[in-house]
């Protein structure tokens, strides 16, 4: 019984270290190629360039967002069928990746506005909008 | 932001950079917690605190160095104290102490600190040098002559040559001194253009990225040292030689270039005698040339020596401290940034 219960721990490690790790991050790579090869989004402005590629975060942020929120649902309805040791852990993961994703969203969609902040924090000179 | 030390584009350019690190880092730091990545969480962390800063540094510099802000104040305070007026170029005149330098190295219509009035060092050295090339060339013209009489033939050659090479060694000197002078001006004139509008704003967006972070912190830290440190060091040489500058400087050169004028006469009017004099009179001549050169030429040398010695503690000796401290104090902000400056040998003085 013990044997069992260790293969299965050991089978769960690889399921964590790369069933999971890789399709996120292969979602994350083809948002970003997607996005960018959809547009022109590079040009020799340098302005307008930080403007695409601003943008361009601004739309991969939100998706990988809604990416991980599915994904966090998912492990989470999957982690109601198995027993309570084994649910516990599944839980865990959903929490950890819809925690992930919450950061992911209000960062990559408050980035402007957080970086226009962070430039009153000594003085109050700046100007509030680019 | 016109008018703002990021003018232009700067401001924007550095939001923008800004805004793009927080948002990479957000998507670090969810996929950190998502995966449980010791390594994503970190750099997602570390990098969010990084902008934050950053954009801190932005908006502080821009407190720091507007046209009312902390440091354009007390760079005026320290340099147009009572009874100072400048006469700058529009391009150096944004920074009063780049201002006052530039004058004090190469303005061309003189300036007034504290109620004295100087005039450039290369304005000073080149009036000298006008008055040593006069001298030289009358000097060597002496020397040209050759005198022959029944009995003996005469050179000034002889009395001249060791005089000459010294005055020829001198107008060297003043030409490195007044070529030193007008390449700080130079510089400063870069500085005062190119610092704030230039390396600055590329200081703040370089170190707003993960790769060029070291990179950014030196070019802000060389920012506050050029613009600040080096200017404020030369006024300070300004003050140290207000005082005894003109007790000791302008009487010398004025001595030399009288001196100089007075040799010149006084040989012309000796040679026009030597066309209609006889051989019998030309003892006279030699005599009266030696004479009165064996008279001036103390005072010239004198004078000159220690002028041209004045001079190359000006442009050589005091710049050099001032580079040395402007060293220093770019070592000391570029640690502060985060980033490392080293400048070989020099490093022991910090």
């Amino acid at each position: 019984m013990v044997d069992y219960l260790d293969k299965i721990n050991t089978r769960w490690s690889l399921v964590k270290s790369s069933c999971l790790k890789v399709p996120i991050l292969f979602l994350a790579l083809y948002g970003f190629i997607a996005k960018a090869a959809y547009a022109s989004y590079f040009s020799l402005d340098i302005i307008s360039t930080l403007n695409n590629v601003q943008q361009l975060l601004m739309h991969i942020g939100p998706m990988l967002s809604a990416a991980l929120f599915v994904l966090g649902g998912i492990f989470y309805a999957t982690g109601q069928l198995f027993p309570s040791y084994k649910r516990a852990s599944l839980l865990t993961m959903a929490i950890d990746i819809i925690i992930g994703a919450i950061v992911v969203a209000v960062l990559s969609v408050a980035s402007t506005n957080l970086a226009i902040a962070s430039t009153h924090l000594l003085s109050n000179l700046t100007s509030n909008s680019l | 932001m016109a008018g703002l030390p990021l003018e232009n584009y700067g401001f924007t350019i550095a939001i923008y950079v800004i805004s793009i690190m927080i948002a990479v880092s957000g998507i670090s730091l969810g996929l950190g917690y998502a995966l449980n990545e010791k390594k994503f969480k970190a750099f997602g962390r570390d990098e969010l605190y990084q902008s934050i800063i950053n954009g801190a540094l932005v908006g502080g510099m821009i407190a720091l160095f507007s046209g009312g802000g902390i440091v354009s104040g007390f760079i005026s305070s320290a340099t147009l104290v009572n009874g100072t007026s400048l006469s700058c170029s529009s391009f150096v005149a944004v920074n009063p102490a780049i201002c006052l330098s530039y004058d004090y190295l190469a303005g061309t219509s003189g300036y007034t600190f504290m109620g004295v009035t100087h005039q450039s060092i290369f304005s000073m050295s080149s009036s000298m040098l006008t008055s040593l090339f006069g001298l030289d060339a009358v000097l060597g013209t002496i020397a040209s002559l050759k005198i022959s009489l029944v009995v003996f033939t005469f050179s000034f050659n002889y009395v001249m040559a060791p005089i000459i090479n010294e005055i020829q060694y001198l107008i060297k000197l003043l030409s490195t001194i007044a070529i030193g002078a007008l390449v700080q001006a130079s510089v400063l004139v870069f500085i005062s253009i190119g610092t704030l509008s230039l390396l600055l704003p590329a200081g703040l967006v370089l170190r707003t990225l993960y790769p060029t972070r070291k990179l950014g912190g030196f070019l802000v830290a060389l920012s506050i040292g050029l613009y600040v440190v080096l200017p404020l060091s030369y006024v300070f040489n300004v003050m140290l030689i207000n005082s005894y500058a003109t007790e000791t400087t302008l009487p010398n050169i004025t001595q030399v270039t009288l001196t100089a004028s007075g040799v010149e006469n006084s040989f012309f009017s000796l040679g026009v005698d030597a066309n209609t004099t006889k051989e019998s009179g030309l003892g006279g001549m030699i005599s009266g040339v030696i004479s009165s050169f064996s008279n001036t030429i103390s005072e010239i040398i004198n004078a000159v020596f220690l002028t041209v010695s004045y001079f190359i503690v000006y442009t050589f000796i005091l710049p050099a401290f001032s580079l040395i401290v402007t060293g220093i104090s770019v070592r000391e902000f570029a640690e502060l940034l985060g980033s490392e400056a080293s400048f070989g040998v020099f490093r022991m003085l910090g």
